[in-house]
């Protein structure tokens, strides 16, 4: 591999630039690449699941499905738009075979010493985490994908391959349940892989038992 | 008052995504309604603090010796960890080396070879070879990898298995030459045979690996 004049340009490379580079068989650019990415992708991923260590190698395996799919990426979509949809599907897989087993997340209530307010709570990041993790998964990658990740409605609709519409059905719903849980109102199954909606106050229980 | 119609629009209007007539209408309504005023101040204090959540905290990379590579100890997550987890299941084998970034070399220089993963994975009679084998950091091959614990190549062992006695001859000295524009530091890898430039930048990325002449 010959050192060449433009190898090393004085600004940092575009995602498309990247790509091209990468393609052109500078494959150095993939580790730049997973710098790029690797944080916010580790965040969202946990965000998602709730499992550090799995998310870990979630991570990993969103990686490797995009160093596979790399050579064939058109550019269709923002690179980030499909880097976040191939997690978003490592995500999902990993819940619904994760479906059976419970995250206990603590009612508000239950926790010691719980925030007085909506105000104080929203700003406890783990009980914001907790929240998050409570909600239906849909919707809770959506509105991550939105106020975590800083999407449009338009790049979380091609990322997930969904309507716009149902973008912003979803983070709305994201929204009010998570404004429900903070109050102290809501949620009885706290079960992080449930896709149905959640009702009636109560302990966090197993709802499909072990 | 009935406020339902407006909710979903209070959070659109907080993403900057609800079209200028309805935002307008919105507005209009939002002036004479307090509880939907406070809607749109929790719907937007909450976006904010999602924003702001912070990563998982990760224990710091543990600096690796031959006793921590065999221990079963998770990768920690960096870019060179997932990097070479990446290029262990893609592409090429793996073999102890002392510095993370020489992995990122041996891709390269496997690459440049042409040699196909699965080529790679079974160890050669070549001196100075790949043997598909212990992996920086941990020894936890991804469940996607074709050669974990695949007895039927011969002389391959999986990852927790105890060291074998041929262990490639690894040394690094600093490169005193011309270093590529960009370069903070260089150094010369010599494994076994093979003899690789590796120059990596300021934060330790690897900018430029090639092949020296022998």
């Amino acid at each position: 591999m010959k050192l060449k004049e433009n190898f090393f340009p004085s600004r940092e490379l575009f995602d498309g630039e990247l790509v091209a580079r990468f393609i052109e068989g500078e494959s150095f650019r993939f580790n730049e690449l997973v710098q790029r990415y690797s944080h916010r992708l580790l965040n969202f991923i946990y965000r998602v699941i709730g499992d550090r260590e799995r998310s870990e190698d979630l991570v990993q395996e969103t990686f490797i499905r995009v160093h596979r799919g790399l050579p064939g990426f058109e550019g269709r979509s923002a690179l980030s738009t499909w880097i976040y949809s191939i997690a978003a599907n490592v995500c999902r897989n990993f819940l619904a075979k994760r479906k059976n087993a419970t995250v206990l997340v603590p009612e508000i209530a239950d926790r010691p010493d719980p925030a007085p307010d909506f105000a104080a709570r929203v700003q406890d990041q783990a009980v914001l985490g907790d929240a998050l993790l409570s909600i239906p998964h849909d919707l809770r990658i959506c509105v991550l994908l939105s106020d975590l990740i800083g999407f449009s409605y338009e790049q979380i609709a091609q990322a997930l391959s969904i309507p716009v519409g149902t973008v912003k059905s979803r983070i709305f719903r994201a929204r009010k349940s998570l404004i429900d849980v903070l109050k102290g109102q809501a949620v009885g199954s706290g079960t992080a892989g449930d896709t149905s909606g959640s009702s009636g106050k109560g302990t966090p229980t197993d709802t499909t038992g072990s | 008052m009935d406020c339902d119609r407006f909710e979903e629009d209070i959070s659109a209007y907080v993403d900057g995504e609800l079209a200028p007539e309805r935002a307008a209408r919105l507005q209009d309504h939002l002036a004479t309604c307090e509880c939907c005023r406070e809607l749109r101040d929790r719907m937007m204090q909450l976006k904010t603090s999602i924003g702001d959540l912070p990563e998982p905290e990760i224990a710091p990379e543990e600096l690796w010796s031959p006793a921590t590579a065999v221990a079963p100890a998770r990768p920690r997550l960096t870019a060179l960890g997932i990097f070479a987890r990446v290029a262990a299941v893609t592409a090429v084998a793996a073999t102890s080396f002392v510095f993370g970034i020489v992995f990122m070399s041996v891709l390269q220089q496997s690459a440049q070879m042409g040699s196909s993963p699965v080529e790679l994975m079974a160890p050669t009679e070549e001196k100075g070879a790949p043997s598909g084998r212990d992996q920086i950091g941990a020894p936890a091959p991804p469940e996607e990898s074709t050669s974990r614990g695949d007895s039927s190549v011969p002389g391959y062992e999986t990852s927790s298995g105890p060291r074998s006695a041929a262990e490639p001859t690894v040394t690094v000295k600093p490169y005193a030459g011309a270093k590529p524009p960009g370069a903070a530091k260089a150094y010369v890898l010599t494994v076994d045979d093979t003899v690789l430039l590796i120059a990596i930048d300021r934060e330790g990325r690897v900018i430029a690996a090639r092949p020296l002449g022998r």
